[in-house]
């Protein structure tokens, strides 16, 4: 061995000691990470795998009185992309980005093919993390992208993930929309405002692990914080009133072109209301071109809209003089139909066909006469105007009717004499309806509560809160004040009334109910509205009453405002929505009206039943004429069983923490009902559901995978 | 006493024990790694466990046939097996496929392999067969340039792909050739090139408020110290040594101080031009910059939980819950050590730390005993490729080297790799199993 072959051999010690050095090395950080940095590690590794969190609770659905579903929680989701993500190929992504965009395209619908895949492009260029590709998502879409090419990789190689949120959902559309309400994050409308502490239920807190896909598992079947799911609440709404009640009030508003309207029926002796609608025209009406207005239920004007009442405010005032001791046969001499009151002239309606000439205080508020029902309360109050203001609030309208839902107006009723703009003059108008103000539901309760024996009943949009479908609380009605006036002017008041709707009188309304087979009474009223400079030509006309007449059985009120169409008067545009709504309740109520049509499905073969949908169900079974029974009225899902001459309706058990039972279901509801529960589900076949892997009840644990045999 | 009885008693069976040991252990991790929550069905060749038990037996089977060929038959390939993998090398730039951003693969229906991963050996093969021509040392001009383009030609056809990981690994026959003569001031000239590369990227990552500039890079200021520093360091040096030195000393000081100019702006412009966003934030992650990105760190952090969280013996084969639900991305491949930090622990790391140190230093050990200059030259070529896996991939896994990938030799899975590193530690065993038979 040469002298440099031992001075290079040297080197191979140098090597062998750099080598062990830097094994030595990497060995201390390892004892550094796994004994120093042991707890921290270990406490990072349980937070990216074990966390408690929190568990939404569902929020409670809301029913109408017969079962039908106003307001539900469907899941949705989203699309988003993360562009960035580590384990994305670029060059598969290149390969499949057609395909995708052609995807998107086909499922999303919203953009083209070119513009999905250009959007996809910039998102990657910008370097975007959470694209956008798409919202309200249904479950049969995501579950049709998460087939597409690329998709299919999943999260963590693609970067496209579905984000799941729940969306609030009113299968009825726009039918009492606005009172249901909206339930968004602030700014809540309607019920969903008003009973948003019952409905959305109490967050729960448990410890759960992370499984792979970054799901998140129940690490045990123990909450650390149980979590409560939202009470259902059954309305008192009955969703075939309220579509008839809205589609009558729809159609005269495009007949007349008109701003607003709204109806509201209430059960009289309950003070339940059954049906609301509120119609507001989009848009101010011109320009149409030959096309309907379109209206929608954008404001609760029954309740939000205070407005001056005008001639139905006319009950209220004529009771406090009938109290105040004014007999209903006081002759009134109205004269040719225009009189002075402290230097402002009133008129009567007929006032350019010579007036009413000398009226009866009854004859008066029949023919809705101003000079007639202002001398009858100057005659009572104008020694003491403030006994008036005591009369009208002894009858509760200056009061909020107090229902339980946001945004109620208050009324504006002076309560002492010389408060605000009180003037000499303020007598007699508010006689007439004006210098107060009052909403449609408010005029209607005083409406109600002379139907009612004098009992003035809090107006209720809740029946009862339920939870999984037994009754948590029940709301009975309440009376808030009870004899208002003698027996006496209530007798004289209701005989007034039906004199306004008596086809054979002379009323304002006489010419409304001719043909309908029960008798109503009521009050019309054709108001002025203000605008910003006064009394302006614009009119609003309204309705309230109740039928039948001898036994009240239910009070309602047709307001309608701003019509364009020349015709302003309360008989001729509201009446005739009452009227429609009211024939209605009359022939299917068989309380009012017996029904005699025998049962004509009398073929005892009845079709195969399957579980399901219960509105479903019924609808079919409603359009097939086959006779069902219902057990209960409430739930979504229905188990059909046949009988020999019917199909028993029971509800079908849905356990909130069990694998429902989706045997004998077609796959839509399935799919719903199991997906709600968390679970992924897969299928064979099709038809309905056959065998599930999943035995039912089994306790429910987040992202199983269930599937389903179809026949 | 037949030539082959004699082949089979002189193999080195220590070696052959680690290494079989080390790929049984990456097997059995590695169907850990691809489980899930599921249960492993050991009979079936679908998952990946299966598929690399797959693997192992063809190994197997090409380690017999490596073991039973002529020693002199590798010699004299050295020089067609080199040119033809510089080759495809080249053909698959154009021909490849890509799979995690490299164009490293040939594919052929439902399997592909990587050629660089053979290259390896024969860019080993190559080098000794020139060092071991005539004294076979590093000591003319020739010989050192010649030396450099043997590995330099298939780093750079790598480095098209562009596989950095690769690139790294080829840069270990540096050790190979500073056994063989190479001036240890290449290692030195290394060192400050380290220094001046995580310099460069600290001062680059910073921003610098200048006067009548405004903000911009701290690289500038790192420019200026290097210059001005530089100089007034050289200054004082050449004005304290002998006058006769000082000529020397003055060319030596500003070739210095140039080069680490232009090495420190060309990594600047690599840092800033050249590198995706994905891997400048994994360079600054290393250094513990902030980067802004929260998930820039992903893959470190989860790899550290997951070694971390195994403590003293793990928590069982099979068992860790990170590697079950997969949160290190590629765990069966780049990150696999993690499995054998959750699963088993110190104990476990340190095993095969140790295992593969070992194995380290018995290449050593069996390259120095060599009279062939050629098997040497080889074993100290394995050697330095297996070092700079093993150092790259672990250093990586535990925070210390930036997120490159870059298998664990033997053990990560993937079969391109395992046959590479077959053929290339075989070769050197059949080499050193005829040490007494054959001079070369």
């Amino acid at each position: 061995m040469s002298d440099l072959d031992r001075k290079y051999a040297v080197r191979a010690w140098i090597l062998f000691s750099v080598l062990l050095l830097i094994g030595i090395g990497i060995f201390g950080k390892v004892i550094y990470i796994q004994t120093y940095e042991f707890e921290r590690w270990q406490q990072q590794g349980q937070s990216f795998t074990e966390q408690v969190r929190s568990i939404q609770p569902s929020r409670g659905q809301i029913f109408s009185t017969n079962g039908s579903v106003l307001a539900t929680s469907v899941p949705v989701y989203e699309l988003r992309w993360d562009s960035q993500v580590d384990g994305l190929d670029a060059q598969a992504l290149d390969a499949a980005l057609e395909d995708l965009a052609q995807g998107f395209a086909r499922i999303i619908g919203k953009r083209d093919a070119v513009t999905y895949k250009n959007r996809l492009r910039r998102a990657r260029q910008s370097g975007n993390r959470y694209h956008l590709v798409g919202n309200k998502l249904s479950y049969l879409q995501m579950k049709e992208l998460k087939e597409l090419p690329f998709i299919e990789r999943g999260r963590l190689r693609s970067g496209f993930m579905f984000i799941r949120e729940d969306k609030r959902l009113k299968p009825f559309g726009e039918l009492a929309a606005r009172t249901v309400g909206i339930d968004r994050d602030s700014n809540r409308v309607g019920l969903e405002a008003s009973w948003n502490a019952e409905l959305q239920g109490v967050e729960g807190q448990q410890l759960q692990t992370r499984a792979s896909g970054g799901v998140w598992i129940p690490a045990t079947d123990d909450y650390v914080v149980e979590p409560q799911n939202g009470y259902d609440l059954v309305s008192t709404i009955d969703m075939h009133l309220q579509d008839v009640a809205s589609r009558a009030l729809e159609k005269q508003l495009v007949k007349h072109n008109a701003a607003w309207g709204t109806v509201v029926l209430m059960e009289v002796a309950t003070g339940r209301i059954r049906a609301i609608a509120n119609l507001t025209r989009q848009g101010d009406g011109l320009d149409l071109g030959g096309e309907a207005p379109q209206y929608a239920e954008s404001y609760n004007h029954a309740i939000g809209t205070a407005v001056e009442p005008g001639s139905t405010f006319k009950l209220a005032t004529l009771m406090a003089a009938l109290e105040a001791g004014i007999a209903p046969e006081t002759v009134l001499s109205t004269g040719n139909g225009r009189m002075v009151f402290h230097g402002k002239a009133m008129h009567d309606s007929n006032h350019d066909r010579g007036g009413h000439g000398d009226l009866t205080l009854e004859e008066a508020f029949e023919v809705s006469s101003n000079i007639g029902t202002a001398l009858a309360i100057k005659q009572a109050f104008d020694a003491e105007p403030q006994a008036f203001l005591d009369g009208l609030n002894q009858l509760g309208v200056a009061d909020r009717t107090g229902i339980r839902l946001a945004g109620e107006a208050e009324p504006k009723v002076y309560s002492e004499v010389g408060e605000g703009r009180w003037s000499a003059l303020s007598l007699t108008q508010m006689a007439i309806g004006y210098e107060v103000t009052q909403t449609p539901l408010q005029t209607l309760a005083l409406v109600n509560a002379v139907a009612n024996n004098g009992r003035v009943m809090e107006p209720q949009l809740v029946e009862s809160l339920l939870s999984n479908g037994q009754v948590a609380e029940r709301f009975e009605p309440r009376v808030l004040r009870d004899g208002i006036c003698s027996e006496a002017t209530l007798a004289t008041c209701r005989r007034m009334m039906e004199g306004v709707a008596d086809p054979n009188g002379n009323g304002t309304a006489n010419d409304v109910f001719k043909k309908s087979p029960y008798r109503v009474a009521g009050k019309t009223g054709t108001a002025w509205i203000a605008g910003p400079n006064g009394y302006d030509g614009r009119y609003r006309a309204s309705f309230a009453g109740y039928f039948p007449a001898e036994a009240p059985k239910y009070s309602c009120i047709v307001v309608i405002a701003d019509t364009r169409s020349g015709v302003y008067y309360g008989s001729t545009i509201a009446g005739p929505v009452f009227q429609e709504l009211a024939d209605k309740v009359y022939a299917t109520d068989p309380t009012l009206h017996p029904a005699t049509e025998g049962n004509f499905a009398e073929t005892p073969h009845l079709p195969g039943a399957k579980d399901g949908a219960k509105a479903d169900l019924l609808t079919l079974y409603n359009a097939w004429g086959v006779t069902y029974i219902e057990t209960e009225r409430l739930g979504d899902w229905a188990r059909a069983t046949t009988q020999r001459d019917s199909v028993l309706v029971s509800p079908l058990p849905v356990p909130a923490s069990a694998v429902p039972d989706v045997r004998g279901l077609g796959l839509r509801d399935a799919l719903y009902l199991l997906e709600n529960a968390g679970l992924t589900v897969t299928t064979d076949g099709i038809g309905t559901v056959r065998r599930q892997s999943i035995i039912p009840g089994t306790a429910l644990r987040h992202a199983r995978t269930i599937h389903l045999e179809l026949s | 006493m037949s030539r082959r009885l004699q082949i089979r008693n002189r193999l080195d069976w220590f070696t052959m024990m680690l290494v079989a040991a080390i790929a049984v252990l990456g097997w059995l991790n590695i169907a850990s790694a691809t489980a899930g929550s599921e249960a492993v069905d050991w009979l079936t060749f679908d998952g990946k466990g299966g598929k690399q038990l797959l693997w192992l037996g063809v190994c197997t089977l090409i380690a017999f046939l490596v073991l039973n060929v002529e020693g002199e038959f590798f010699v004299r390939i050295s020089i067609l097996s080199y040119l033809s993998l510089l080759v495809v090398l080249a053909a698959v730039l154009v021909f490849g496929k890509v799979i995690g951003g490299a164009r490293s693969w040939f594919a052929f229906g439902s399997f592909s392999l990587q050629p660089s991963e053979f290259a390896k050996s024969t860019t080993a093969l190559m080098l000794a067969w020139l060092l071991s021509r005539g004294d076979g040392k590093l000591r003319d001009l020739k010989t050192r340039l010649q030396s450099i383009a043997i590995v330099g030609l298939p780093a750079g056809l790598v480095l098209l792909q562009p596989d950095a990981g690769t690139v790294l690994v080829f840069g270990g026959f540096v050790f190979a050739l500073y056994r063989e003569g190479l001036s240890g001031n290449v290692l030195v000239v290394a060192f400050a090139a380290l220094v001046v590369a995580v310099a460069t990227i600290l001062s680059g990552a910073g921003t610098v408020a200048y006067p009548f500039f405004g903000p911009a890079t701290g690289v500038y200021v790192l420019w200026a110290v290097l210059a001005g520093g530089g100089g007034l360091v050289l200054w004082f040096l050449v004005q304290s040594s002998l006058p006769r030195e000082r000529k020397r000393l003055k060319r030596i000081g500003a070739v210095a101080i140039l080069g680490a100019l232009v090495f420190s702006g060309a990594m600047q412009f690599g840092l800033e031009k050249v590198l995706a966003k994905h891997q400048r934030e994994r360079i600054h992650v290393l250094f513990g910059l902030d980067v802004g990105n929260p998930d820039a760190d992903y893959n470190i952090r989860h790899a550290k939980a997951a070694i971390g969280s195994g403590g003293w013996s793990g928590k069982g084969y099979m068992n860790g819950p990170m590697t079950a639900y997969a949160f290190v991305p590629e765990q069966e491949t780049d990150f696999i050590f993690c499995t054998v930090g959750e699963e088993w622990g110190f104990l476990g790391s340190t095993a095969v730390i140790l295992l593969y140190l070992t194995l380290l230093l018995r290449l050593i050990y069996l390259a120095e005993r060599q009279r062939s200059n050629f098997t040497r030259v080889y074993g100290y070529g394995v050697a330095s490729v297996l070092f700079m896996h093993v150092l790259i991939n672990v250093g990586m896994v535990l925070g210390l080297a930036p997120v490159i990938g870059i298998p664990l030799p033997l053990f990560s899975y993937g079969g391109s790799s395992l046959m590479g590193f077959t053929v290339l530690i075989f070769i050197l065993l059949r080499l050193d199993a005829e040490r007494f038979s054959v001079l070369r």
